[in-house]
């Protein structure tokens, strides 16, 4: 399996913040989630991924070419779709058929008008009149309609209502079919990524603060209710946050498995994505 | 770039369609003063007005950012707008044409021979214009560009007022305004390609 996207040392450093030498890989067939509160560097780094920003240090290899030296040809292969519609609201869909076929090589007007027609948008109408899910379904129509191989989505489902949510979600299901394809979503919204993510990276502060396989990543974690004298008998190792309110304490621990077997008593409730964010965000350091 | 000049030109439709207003508006001016010199009014806001609203349009939905991430390139987005501002000032330049012939063929325009000069004179001296002013809107903005716009006219106007005034040139005889007239398109490409190579830098530069 070979990988789409290969992102090593990439740094980029503004004043009071710095993406600090993120690396990542992401295997094609696969789907791959960006994590991380607001302002961590998602956007950053799907910007440096594009070549919208200039990097500091590091490398970006997307197809196996740096995404620098080969842009244009690599960009044929990528569809975007950002948080916001750019699409200028004079403009209908149509008139973005017309400008898109004559950009990429591989567009698709028939696959087009079948994507506005499952969701429902019209081909003349203008986007002035479009609500903000119709502007982000047209957003994924025009990412997917030239077959790309890569799909990067910038907090594409931010703002949007649960069933508006859901069926982009099944389409992203369905393009992932293919196993030459991939996916990279960067959110906050954490019960979509739980849904259909292979691989969760967390980005905290400029950091990477893992990125693993979400299943095993999910199976590992867990979050112990405990009082200071228990927390104090926890191996060093298996604690990663502690959360303390005046009840008692809320422990991050991975090895959640094996911290049941070895104390049946003690209450372990699997975490979630969220609970790993906000434990990260929030929570000490033992 | 084909792609991006029809983008343009599809979010000029609606402002379009209030410049043939405009256009009735000068013609009737044109056939009361018997000059169809006015239509280089409207050659001007083809040309530099019309421009700059693209840039607008495009500042207000976040194009750049969107475009940037196809397989387009920087130095095409900006290839694209030149291409757009020669298309606008040739477009006025052949209505300003058309229109002046029009209007001498039936005995309300004065003069034929001043046509093609005028539409010639007009349609350069705005793409001059343009030419000094998009390395700015690239480095600036459209906002600063506009006041930069403003700046430029007031200079230019003030400059020949002033010369004219003070009778610049009167000491030039018309060999010398011949040689200009003759090494003016050369100085407009010259502009051109200066300008958009500095328009490249700057947009090239930019982080989106």
């Amino acid at each position: 399996m070979q990988n789409l996207l290969e992102v090593h040392g990439l740094t980029r450093s503004y004043s009071g913040f710095t993406l600090d030498h993120i690396s990542f890989s992401l295997a094609s067939g696969s789907i791959m989630g960006l994590i991380g509160d607001n302002g961590a560097g998602k956007t950053t780094t799907l910007k440096l991924i594009l070549n919208l920003i200039r990097r500091d240090e590091g490398e970006v290899i997307l197809f196996g070419q740096d995404n620098r030296s080969a842009e244009r040809e690599i960009k044929q292969q990528i569809g975007v779709v950002f948080d916001e519609c750019h699409f200028s609201d004079l403009l209908r869909p149509d008139d973005l058929d017309r400008i898109h076929a004559a950009i990429y090589r591989g567009w698709d007007s028939a696959y087009y008008r079948q994507l506005l027609d499952r969701f429902s948008l019209p081909l003349r109408g203008t986007i002035k009149s479009f609500s903000r899910g119709m502007k982000m379904k047209l957003s994924f129509c025009c990412a997917m309609a030239h077959h790309p191989r890569l799909l990067l989505l910038d907090e594409a489902t931010g703002g949007l209502d649960p069933v508006a949510r859901n069926e982009l979600l099944d389409l992203l299901l369905g393009f992932i079919q293919d196993e030459d394809r991939s996916v990279l979503l960067s959110s906050h919204i954490t019960s979509d990524l739980e849904r259909i993510c292979d691989t969760v990276g967390y980005l905290h502060a400029g950091k990477m603060a893992f990125c693993e396989e979400k299943d095993a990543l999910l199976e590992r974690m867990g979050i112990l209710h405990c009082g200071e004298d228990q927390l104090s008998s926890l191996e060093p190792d298996a604690c990663l946050r502690v959360r303390r309110h005046q009840f008692g304490c809320d422990v991050l621990i991975d090895g959640r498995e094996a911290l049941s077997r070895q104390h049946p008593d003690w209450v372990v409730d699997r975490a979630t994505l969220e609970d790993i964010m906000v434990f990260y965000a929030k929570g000490e350091r033992r | 770039m084909k792609a991006l000049i029809y983008k343009d030109l599809c979010l000029l439709r609606s402002y379009f369609r209030s410049l043939v207003l405009m256009f009735v508006f000068y013609l009737l001016i044109g056939v009361l003063n018997q000059n169809s010199s006015i239509f280089a009014a409207l050659v001007g806001v083809l040309c530099i007005i019309s421009s700059i609203t693209s840039f607008s349009y495009d500042q207000f939905c976040g194009w750049d950012l969107y475009c940037a991430s196809l397989p387009v390139g920087r130095r095409t987005m900006v290839l694209a707008k030149y291409g757009l501002v020669m298309l606008l000032t040739l477009s006025g330049m052949a209505i300003m044409t058309v229109s002046g012939l029009l209007l001498s063929l039936v005995g309300w325009g004065g003069d034929s021979a001043d046509i093609l000069p005028g539409a010639l004179g007009a349609g350069s001296a705005c793409c001059l214009m343009v030419m000094v002013l998009l390395p700015f809107i690239y480095r600036y903005g459209v906002e600063k560009g506009r006041i930069i716009l403003m700046i430029l006219s007031v200079a230019i106007f003030s400059g020949f007022f002033a010369a004219a005034e003070f009778q610049v040139f009167s000491g030039f005889s018309e060999m010398s305004f011949r040689m200009f007239l003759y090494f003016y398109p050369l100085l407009l490409v010259l502009a051109c390609v200066v300008s958009y190579q500095v328009s490249c830098r700057f947009f090239e530069a930019k982080d989106l």
